[in-house]
């Protein structure tokens, strides 16, 4: 991959708008933190290009390459190198962990993966994830605790092997242990290959393991600020308020909508209005 | 594999004919429905007898009743690939009896299926998982029926169905607990995935409770694919098309599970895989 490009990007979820105009490059080999308060619209942002159906593009452009991303579709953007580890991974009854791996692995390939190349890559992963052989065999994300569904995550990045890894807080419900296999696990995939990385975290500890090489800050639906790592400690040790002060960028509070129910009432039929 | 005609027999009548198992077997038997010409097939498993009946393919309108006696344990694994007739099962549980009842359906044609378990012995316990696929303009009914007359009885339904282009699928659970069947507890779910416009699904759970010191749940799912858990695949690189049928034998495979005969299941598994 060369760089991902993306131009006044405006994405709305159910009629409401929650990008407003994101611009934004992701350069080959390099590790983007993107930062921001919850609700300003990180999570959207890799949710638009990946092609999740629930967000819908209204404006702006994303190429990879010079190639329009917005015109494939979500399998093909994958099998273009563009990943999401997701904050929130889907448990999918019935379908085994490994038919679905194979199937993502043969997705990219001429031919299927014979079993025994298959099992190998599978053992290499799974110690790489400190994750037992056995889950391989599970359903997929059924039942895993919310660690080994990250770890999962991760392990389908080291076998899929994308030009672009977007990962959304992949450090929430991690124990120590796991964060540092999975910060390990990205740190490898940084050294040996060209992939780029695109880091949704809150906490400034998941970035010193992996060391971001450039940072950038959404609020309010746009980035409103690039530059180095240091923004990241200034976050973590101050917050957002800064912001105000210095770049005069007001923060909006995050919508909470309230049911308009009274006690005393009937909520469901206030709910159905009726 | 054994065949349960070969096995002790006592003719009731004309249309009546009572099989008797008398003592465990670790094959499985294969209760071949077409070697009957009786309506009524009765079949005894006596105290403590443990076995396993295949049956395969039911083309022919029968009766049958199971009647399993003092801590009998009947594992009846039914698969149905061709036509199959209106087909109805009655199962007896006396004290600590077992039932475990698995069918695969991937018949073609119409047909209702009524399964009726009572659980009239204290400690009999009963698990039924259906897996069932409806295509063109097919009609099917599955009404299956768990009555708790004694306490500390247990039941669990699962019905799964796929239905697909202009089919009726229909899943009638019922689960009653009668007064006195103290610390019994009834469990249904029933789900059905939906593929297109024209079909018409429909799952009603219903639970009869007549005693308090008890547990009961249903849970009823008719929908289309889940639109996370395509998303999910389909951003693995896996073309939705493929995506939509993992999620479906996803939802199909696990009654394979249930069924002991290795031969049986491959030719399950070769049957879903082709007809998904």
């Amino acid at each position: 991959m060369n760089e991902l490009v993306i131009k006044n990007l405006h994405v709305s979820v159910e009629d409401k708008e929650i990008l407003k105009g994101v611009n934004l490059t992701i350069n080959p080999n390099e590790t983007l933190a993107l930062l921001g308060p919850n609700g300003h619209g990180k999570s959207t942002l890799l949710a638009a290009i990946m092609g999740n159906p629930k967000y819908k593009i209204t404006e702006g452009s994303i190429t990879l390459d010079g190639e329009d991303v917005l015109s494939m579709s979500v399998d093909e953007r994958s099998r273009k190198g563009i990943f999401l580890g997701m904050q929130y991974p889907s448990e999918v009854p019935g379908v085994v962990n490994s038919d679905f791996l194979k199937s993502a692995i043969n997705a990219r390939r001429e031919k299927p993966i014979k079993i025994y190349e298959f099992y190998r890559m599978m053992e290499s992963a799974s110690k790489k994830m400190n994750i037992s052989l056995d889950m391989a065999q599970r359903f997929l994300n059924e039942g895993f605790s919310g660690g080994e569904k990250k770890r999962n995550e991760i392990l389908q990045m080291l076998l899929l092997k994308p030009d672009l890894a977007m990962l959304d807080e992949i450090d929430s419900g991690l124990d120590v242990d796991a964060l540092v296999c999975v910060s390990e696990a990205i740190k490898e995939m940084q050294e040996t290959t060209n992939m780029s990385f695109l880091v949704i975290s809150h906490y400034a500890r998941l970035y010193s393991l992996i060391k971001p090489t450039r940072v950038a800050v959404m609020i309010n639906g746009r980035v409103v600020l690039e530059g180095g790592v240091e923004i990241i400690d200034k976050i973590d040790s101050q917050g957002y308020e800064w912001m105000k002060y210095e770049l005069g960028i007001e923060v909006a509070k995050e919508d909470k909508n309230m049911n308009q129910v009274s006690i005393g009432t009937c909520a469901t039929r206030d709910a159905l209005g009726k | 594999m054994i065949n349960l005609f070969d096995l002790r027999k006592e003719q009731i009548d004309n249309d009546t004919l009572k099989l008797v198992l008398d003592k465990s077997l670790d094959d499985t038997i294969n209760f071949d429905l077409k070697s009957y010409k009786e309506k009524n097939i009765i079949v005894d498993l006596l105290d403590n007898v443990n076995v396993t009946i295949l049956n395969v393919d039911t083309d022919k309108s029968k009766n049958i009743t199971f009647n399993l006696f003092g801590y009998s344990k009947l594992t009846y694994n039914i698969a149905s690939f061709s036509k199959c007739e209106e087909t109805e099962v009655v199962v007896n549980l006396n004290e600590n009896s077992e039932f475990f009842g698995a069918y695969a359906d991937f018949s073609i044609d119409s047909n209702t299926y009524k399964f009726t378990c009572n659980l009239n012995g204290r400690g009999s316990r009963a698990y039924w998982h259906l897996a069932t696929l409806t295509k063109n303009s097919d009609k099917k009914t599955f009404d299956v029926s768990f009555y708790h007359y004694e306490k500390d009885t247990y039941a669990k339904m699962e019905n799964y169905g796929v239905c697909e282009e202009a089919s009726s699928l229909s899943f009638l659970g019922t689960s009653k607990i009668f007064k006195g069947a103290k610390r019994s507890a009834t469990h249904q779910s029933a789900k059905i995935m939906v593929f297109d416009k024209k079909c018409n699904a429909k799952a009603s759970p219903i639970l009869c409770i007549d005693e308090n010191d008890v547990q009961a749940s249903h849970a009823a799912v008719v929908g289309q694919i889940n639109e996370d858990h395509l998303f999910y695949l389909v951003s693995r690189g896996i073309k939705e098309k493929d995506a939509k049928k993992l999620i479906t034998l996803g939802y199909l495979m696990p009654i394979l599970d249930h069924f002991k005969d290795e031969a049986t299941s491959e030719i399950i598994k070769k049957n879903i895989e082709e007809r998904v």
